[in-house]
C-alpha cells in the first residue's frame, strides 16, 4: 500500500540569484489564489502545486484530479486576464474508492478543531458506516463506507459554508436524498 | 454561432412526488422498476416541495473534465454527455465533479449512470416526460428554432428602442428572419414604428423596404404595393405588423376590405390590448375589466366608482374567421414552437390569399408587470385559457393542438 504524492522539485534548485530569486518552492511548488507563481507570468497548477487549502491558510499540495482541473482552469483564465475569473476557494480532500468488495466516500477534512462534533452510525447487518463532522451546524467533513451520498453535493454544502442545523437529523438519517434536496434548492 | 440542445424541463409546482417518471426511467434503462437505480431523481416532500436531480448536460461540464480515462464526452451535437462503458475504471471522480448529482453510482451494475435523453432508444426521446400524469416534466425541442434561425440574417437594425422587458423586438426579428429579405413591410402607427422600424434621421430601421402608413390604410396601401409587385413581375411577401388598435378600431375597414377581396398579404397583428405607445389608452381588444389610462380602476366620480372597461374584447382573429382569410392564427411567444409552426402557414397561405396572424403580447409598460416576467404573463395567459392558441383553414375550420374547436350537438326532435 502507498499513500500520498510528493512532487520533483529537484530542477529548481540551483536556480540564479538576484532580482529574480526564482519560483518559490516548498514541498511543491507555491502559488497564490490565481496559481500564480512569485515569478511574474509563470503559473502553476495540479499535483506539482501548493495552493491555500480550504481549511487552513497554510498552503497544502492537495494531489487529486477535481482539484487539478479546478486549478487548471484558474490558472488558464488568469493568463488569458479572464474578468470572470474567481480566486481558488482552497483546497479540499476527496476521494472515492474500492476496496475489499466496499465503497468509500470522503469528503472534507478530518481533523475536529474545538466546539466541533463528531456523529457515527454503523449498521452491523449492512455494513454501511457514516460519519460526519460539524461545527456550528455547518460540515467540515464526511466519509461513507457502502454509504452512498454524492461526493459533489457534499463538497459544495462544505464550500458554501451551507448551515444544516434545521435539517441535521433528517441529513445523517440520508444523506443523499437531503443533499440533493439542499443542492436544488440552493445552487441549481 | 454556439448550438442549442433539445432539453428536460421541470415544472416542481406541478409535481405531486409519484415518482412515475423514475419508474418509467428505471423500465427502460435497467429493466427493473426499481426507483433507486432510475437516472431522473425526484427529491423532496409535499410539505417542502418536490425538486429534481438530473443531468444538466452542461456546456462546461465538470464530469468530462475530472474524468481520468476519457469515459465522459459531450457530444457536440446532440448535447449529450456520453458515458462510455469500455472506457470507464469506476473510479467514481466524475461524481465528485458533479455538483448536481447529474451522475451517481448505480449499485445495482456497480457503474456509474446518467441521463442520455433516451437519444438511442426507438422514440428517441426521453421515456420519463410522457410518463409523468401531471405535465411537470416537458421535453423542449425550441432548440431547431435557435439552430435554424440563427443562422439567417437578421432583418432589422441593432439598438431597436423597445420599452424593457418587452417581447416584441424577439417577435420582429424572428418573424422577418423567416419571410426573408423578399419582403415589403408596412408599420403601421404603433409600438413597432415607435421601436424604430421606420427609422431615424431618414434611415429605415430594417434593411428590406418599409413604409409607414396611416393607422386607418394600412391593409389598403399593402394591397396596392402587392398588386403593383406582382404586375411587373416580382414574387414578394407582403407584410403588416400593426398593433391591435390599428387592426381592429381605426384600421379595420381597410383591414376587413382586403380580406374579404381576399388580397395576397400576410397581416400579423401584435395584441397588447391597448393603444400601449401612446399612453395606454383602451382599444376594442382591451378585455372587460382592464385598468387603461382611459378605463380607469379605482374610487371614480359621482358615486360611481371606476370599474376598468365595461366591455368585452373584440375576438379581433374570430371576426378575421367571419371572412374566410386562407388562414387565420392566434399565438403567443411563450410558445415558440408553435410560432415557428403557424408563421410558416401563414407565409404559405399569403401566396394563396389572405393570411391573418394574430399574437398576444403583453405589455410591460402598460399592464405594469416587471419587467423579467413578460414570457411566464404571456404563457400563464394561454395556460389558463384567458387566450386561446388556435389556427383556421377553410379545410379545418377551427383547430386547436390539431383537434376540431367545433362540437357539433345533433339534437333529437
Amino acid at each position: 500500500m502507498a499513500t500520498g504524492i510528493k512532487p520533483n522539485m529537484a530542477y529548481l534548485e540551483g536556480q540564479v540569484s538576484g532580482p529574480d530569486k526564482g519560483v518559490e518552492h516548498d514541498r511543491g511548488i507555491l502559488v497564490s489564489d490565481t496559481m500564480q507563481t512569485s515569478v511574474a507570468n509563470v503559473w502553476a497548477a495540479g499535483d506539482c502545486a501548493q495552493a491555500k487549502g480550504f481549511f487552513t491558510e497554510a498552503r497544502v499540495i492537495n494531489s487529486i484530479l477535481p482539484d487539478a482541473t479546478e486549478q487548471g482552469r484558474i490558472a488558464g483564465m488568469a493568463m488569458a486576464g479572464d474578468p470572470g475569473l474567481k480566486k481558488y476557494p482552497g483546497g479540499m480532500s476527496l476521494n472515492t474508492y474500492h476496496f475489499f468488495g466496499r465503497h468509500a466516500i470522503s469528503v472534507g477534512s478530518s481533523a475536529v478543531p474545538e466546539g466541533a462534533e463528531v456523529v457515527t452510525r454503523f449498521d452491523e447487518a449492512s455494513g454501511r458506516y457514516l460519519k460526519a463532522i460539524f461545527l456550528g451546524g455547518r460540515l467540515l467533513g464526511i466519509y461513507g463506507v457502502n454509504e452512498f451520498f454524492d461526493a459533489g453535493v457534499m463538497c459544495q454544502l462544505i464550500l458554501r459554508r451551507v448551515d444544516l442545523s434545521a435539517v441535521r437529523e433528517r441529513f445523517l438519517a440520508n444523506p443523499m436524498a437531503v443533499g440533493r434536496e439542499l443542492m436544488s434548492k440552493l445552487w441549481r | 454561432m454556439g448550438r442549442g440542445y433539445n432539453t428536460i424541463a421541470f415544472d416542481a409546482a406541478k409535481c405531486d412526488g409519484c415518482g412515475d417518471c423514475m419508474t418509467a426511467c428505471a423500465t427502460v434503462k435497467t429493466g427493473t422498476d426499481d426507483k433507486a437505480r432510475s437516472r431522473i431523481q425526484i427529491v423532496g416532500s409535499e410539505s417542502d416541495g418536490f425538486e429534481l436531480a438530473l443531468c444538466r448536460q452542461c456546456g462546461d461540464p465538470k464530469c468530462v473534465t475530472v474524468c481520468p480515462a476519457a469515459a465522459l464526452t459531450k457530444n457536440y451535437d446532440t448535447g449529450v454527455i456520453e458515458w462510455n462503458a469500455a472506457k470507464c475504471v469506476d473510479c467514481l471522480l466524475c461524481t465528485i465533479g458533479c455538483t448536481y448529482a447529474g451522475i451517481a453510482l448505480d449499485a445495482g451494475v456497480g457503474h456509474v449512470a446518467k441521463c442520455d435523453m433516451c437519444y438511442a432508444s426507438p422514440a428517441g426521446a426521453p421515456a420519463c416526460v410522457p410518463a409523468c400524469p401531471h405535465d411537470a416534466l416537458t421535453y423542449i425541442t425550441t432548440s431547431r428554432i435557435y439552430n435554424e434561425v440563427g443562422d439567417w440574417e437578421d432583418l432589422f437594425a441593432p439598438g431597436l428602442a423597445g420599452c424593457q422587458g418587452c417581447n416584441t423586438e424577439l417577435l420582429m426579428r424572428h418573424t422577418l428572419r423567416r419571410v426573408g429579405p423578399d419582403t415589403v413591410l408596412a408599420t403601421p402607427p404603433g409600438c413597432v414604428p415607435g421601436m424604430g422600424s421606420v427609422g431615424f434621421n431618414g434611415t429605415t430601421g430594417t434593411k428590406i423596404p418599409v413604409f409607414h402608413p396611416l393607422l386607418t390604410n394600412t391593409a389598403a396601401m399593402l394591397a396596392g404595393i402587392k398588386r403593383q409587385y406582382k404586375r411587373v413581375g416580382r414574387e414578394i411577401t407582403a407584410l403588416a405588423i400593426a398593433g391591435d388598435g390599428g387592426a381592429s378600431d381605426v384600421g379595420f375597414q381597410s383591414l376587413s376590405g382586403a380580406a374579404e377581396r381576399n388580397e395576397q398579404i400576410l397581416f400579423m397583428v401584435v395584441d397588447n390590448e391597448g393603444y400601449m405607445n401612446t399612453g395606454m389608452q383602451r382599444s376594442s381588444c382591451t378585455p372587460y375589466g382592464a385598468w387603461t389610462s382611459t378605463t380607469p380602476v379605482g374610487k371614480g366620480s359621482g358615486g360611481m366608482p371606476a370599474q376598468g372597461k365595461t366591455q368585452d374584447a373584440k375576438n379581433l382573429p374570430l371576426i378575421m374567421v367571419n371572412h374566410r382569410c386562407e388562414y387565420v392564427a392566434t399565438a403567443s411567444t411563450a410558445y415558440m414552437e408553435d410560432l415557428y409552426d403557424k408563421l410558416d402557414k401563414a407565409i404559405q397561405a399569403s401566396k394563396r390569399g389572405f393570411a391573418y396572424l394574430h399574437v398576444y403580447s403583453p405589455c410591460t409598460t402598460g399592464w405594469r408587470f416587471p419587467t423579467d416576467q413578460n414570457m411566464e404573463v404571456a404563457r400563464k395567459a394561454v395556460e389558463t385559457n384567458f387566450v386561446m392558441l388556435w389556427e383556421y383553414t377553410r379545410a379545418t375550420a377551427c383547430t386547436s393542438r390539431g383537434r376540431s374547436m367545433i362540437r357539433c350537438r345533433s339534437r333529437s326532435i
